[in-house]
């Protein structure tokens, strides 16, 4: 070594070692990136929207390694910051919800759970809210359209259509869990086909817009057989619960070798409920990581677990207001939820016993009642604001015959007047 | 037009599989267009401006879907009943031929020609109805000319077509 470059090394001016960068070039986790594809879902290979155990993975990860899914919008939608009522009346409901995946991961046998801890939601910029007539808890009393177009970072959401309004980030996977087995096909389409004979609301299979085509569309090799993504079920799903945000474990079964996980319809925000139809709809990067709990899947019979740890205490808010509903309504008024049972009992009465429906409903109403006096919303814009941050809680289901359910509003996402 | 106005008063009862829907499709007389299309807007647009102004119980209004693919499949699985195409469109979809081939366009049928384009409806609109439709929009056709259809592709549905023939509405309950 001559000299001068003795001097330099030993002033720290340059290194004898390769240049490297910063920690950003540092990795120490395994990924693997289920990618989106195509502006739609059927653009997509990774992309499905019915449930059945022959969809083919899209992907293979180990437990333990980093999965990130790249998301879509629970409607499969074109709207944007620009979209108007009538846009939403178009909407397709055949191609609800696009899911991403299915993941197979290794070493997971059916009767196994799998536990989907949530690691990150990086959200989209731009999300939605919005009222369908004939969808939504109060479908019988919102009959025109609406929707707020909401514009979104990691701190807050807001929206030109309910000014005022601030709503923090609480993202969370509004479908998650694993593909059914043929068993449970069977199962779960018998008892929807009775639901659906005896009046209820259960969608049969709809092969027009299904994907995969290969396996769900018109000309599938299942296509009579593909289950809607709407409902939750056993297996997850559609479950829309907001608790299940980052840090949070779900426990979910094991149907098929593999698993088949798939993930979608991200929420940026949410209240307990739901009440609109809709929360901030938006697509989104969600990481996550897993790890296989060996035959614990005969311990779960109606639906999925779910655990963590201080993670219930961030979502409550620093001031509210509440009301409080009871199981009453009108004499002669018969509410959307009963008509299938073709009761002639019920229209009579002014006082169920033990209904936690209507005591929700009569709770709701009343607190769109006293945001629309105490916060000058629009009717509309109240509704909303229940869908994307009120939650509808159950009190008691002990007082006969008045179960109670209140509905609990943070009051800090209201700009100070 | 007082029947027409009593009739109108019991819209549309779609055979959608999705029965929340049906809230929406029993309130609202609703004439899609797309948004790649707009001259479709345009025109339906102006049809339901007639509508809500002769048949106001119907409660007509417009829908925009964002392409004629997706606006086929809401046609084709009960979930729409009135759209405004291009004609040499609906043929397509009535024929399940280009861009249409996966749909169901068998049960496609036409009410009223405006220009190049076509309002259609599918085989399960009441025939009732599509009378009434026809009829309000041909005797009020507004800042727009409209054509009985031409007994091309896809073929007129019956309620136009005993409308064209002059046939009462009472003949089509």
């Amino acid at each position: 070594m001559n000299k001068w470059l003795a001097a330099l090394l030993s002033f720290g001016l340059i290194s004898a070692w390769p240049a490297a960068a910063d920690t950003s070039d540092v990795k120490t986790q395994s990924t693997v990136v289920v990618g989106k594809r195509g502006a739609h879902c059927v653009d997509d290979p990774s992309c499905f929207n019915r449930y059945h155990p022959a969809i083919k993975p899209a992907a293979r990860a180990k437990p333990g390694q980093l999965i990130v899914f790249e998301t879509r919008d629970a409607l499969d939608s074109d709207l944007n910051v620009t979209s108007k009522p009538k846009d939403v009346m178009a909407v397709d409901l055949n191609l609800v919800h696009p899911m991403t995946g299915p993941v197979h991961i290794e070493g997971a046998k059916r009767g196994d759970v799998l536990a989907v801890t949530l690691v990150d939601i990086a959200p989209d910029e731009y999300g939605y809210t919005t009222i369908v007539p004939g969808f939504g808890f109060l479908r019988d009393l919102y009959t025109e359209p609406f929707i707020a177009n909401w514009q979104l970072n990691r701190l807050e959401a807001v929206s030109n259509e309910v000014p005022g309004v601030r709503i923090p980030f609480r993202g969370f996977m509004g479908s998650v869990g694993t593909l059914p087995g043929k068993p449970e096909v069977d199962a779960w389409l018998a008892r929807e086909t009775q639901l659906g004979q005896a009046g209820g609301i259960a969608l049969p299979p709809q092969p027009t817009g299904a994907l995969p085509a290969a396996v769900c569309g018109p000309n599938g090799s299942n296509a009579g057989e593909c289950l809607r993504t709407i409902p939750p079920r056993e297996n997850g799903g559609n479950m829309d619960i907001k608790q299940m945000v980052v840090g949070t474990t779900l426990l979910v079964p094991c149907f098929i070798d593999g698993c088949g996980l798939f993930v979608g319809d991200v929420h940026y925000a949410q209240g307990d409920g739901e009440v609109a139809g809709t929360a901030i709809e938006m697509g989104a990067k969600v990481t996550v990581r897993t790890e296989i709990r060996r035959g614990m899947a005969s311990m779960m019979k109606s639906g999925p677990h779910f655990e963590g740890g201080s993670q219930l205490k961030a979502l409550e808010p620093d001031r509210f207001h509440a009301t409080v509903g009871y199981p009453l309504k009108a004499a002669g008024e018969m509410p959307p939820y009963h008509t299938y049972l073709d009761s002639k009992k019920i229209g009579p009465l002014s006082n169920l016993s033990e209904d936690l429906t209507l005591a929700a409903r009569a709770s709701l109403i009343e607190m769109i009642n006293w945001l629309q006096k105490t916060q000058g919303l629009t009717r509309e814009q109240a509704y909303v604001v229940t869908s994307v941050a009120c939650d509808v809680r159950i009190g008691n289901l002990v007082d006969l015959p008045n179960y109670a359910v209140s509905t609990i509003c943070p009051l800090e996402i209201f700009d100070k007047k | 037009m007082a029947a027409l106005l009593a009739c109108a008063a019991a819209p549309a009862r779609p055979h959608t599989p999705y029965r929340q829907w049906k809230v929406l499709r029993q309130r609202f007389l609703l004439v899609h267009s797309t948004r790649t299309n707009p001259e479709s807007d345009r025109i339906a647009e102006a049809l339901v401006a007639t509508l809500q102004r002769v048949l106001p119980e119907a409660q007509a209004k417009v829908a925009r879907a964002v392409h004629e693919q997706r606006l086929a499949s809401l046609l084709t699985t009960g979930q729409a009943m009135l759209a405004v195409m291009r004609a040499h469109e609906a043929r397509d979809l009535h024929r399940q031929a280009g861009d249409f081939a996966g749909y169901q366009g068998a049960q496609l049928r036409s009410l009223l020609a405006v220009d190049d384009q076509l309002l259609v409806t599918v085989d399960t609109f009441p025939r009732h109805h599509a009378w009434l439709v026809t009829a309000a929009l041909v005797e009020n056709p507004g800042g727009i000319k409209v054509n009985l259809p031409d007994g091309g592709e896809p073929p007129p549905h019956p309620g136009a077509a005993a409308y064209a023939r002059g046939e009462a509405l009472d003949a089509q309950e």
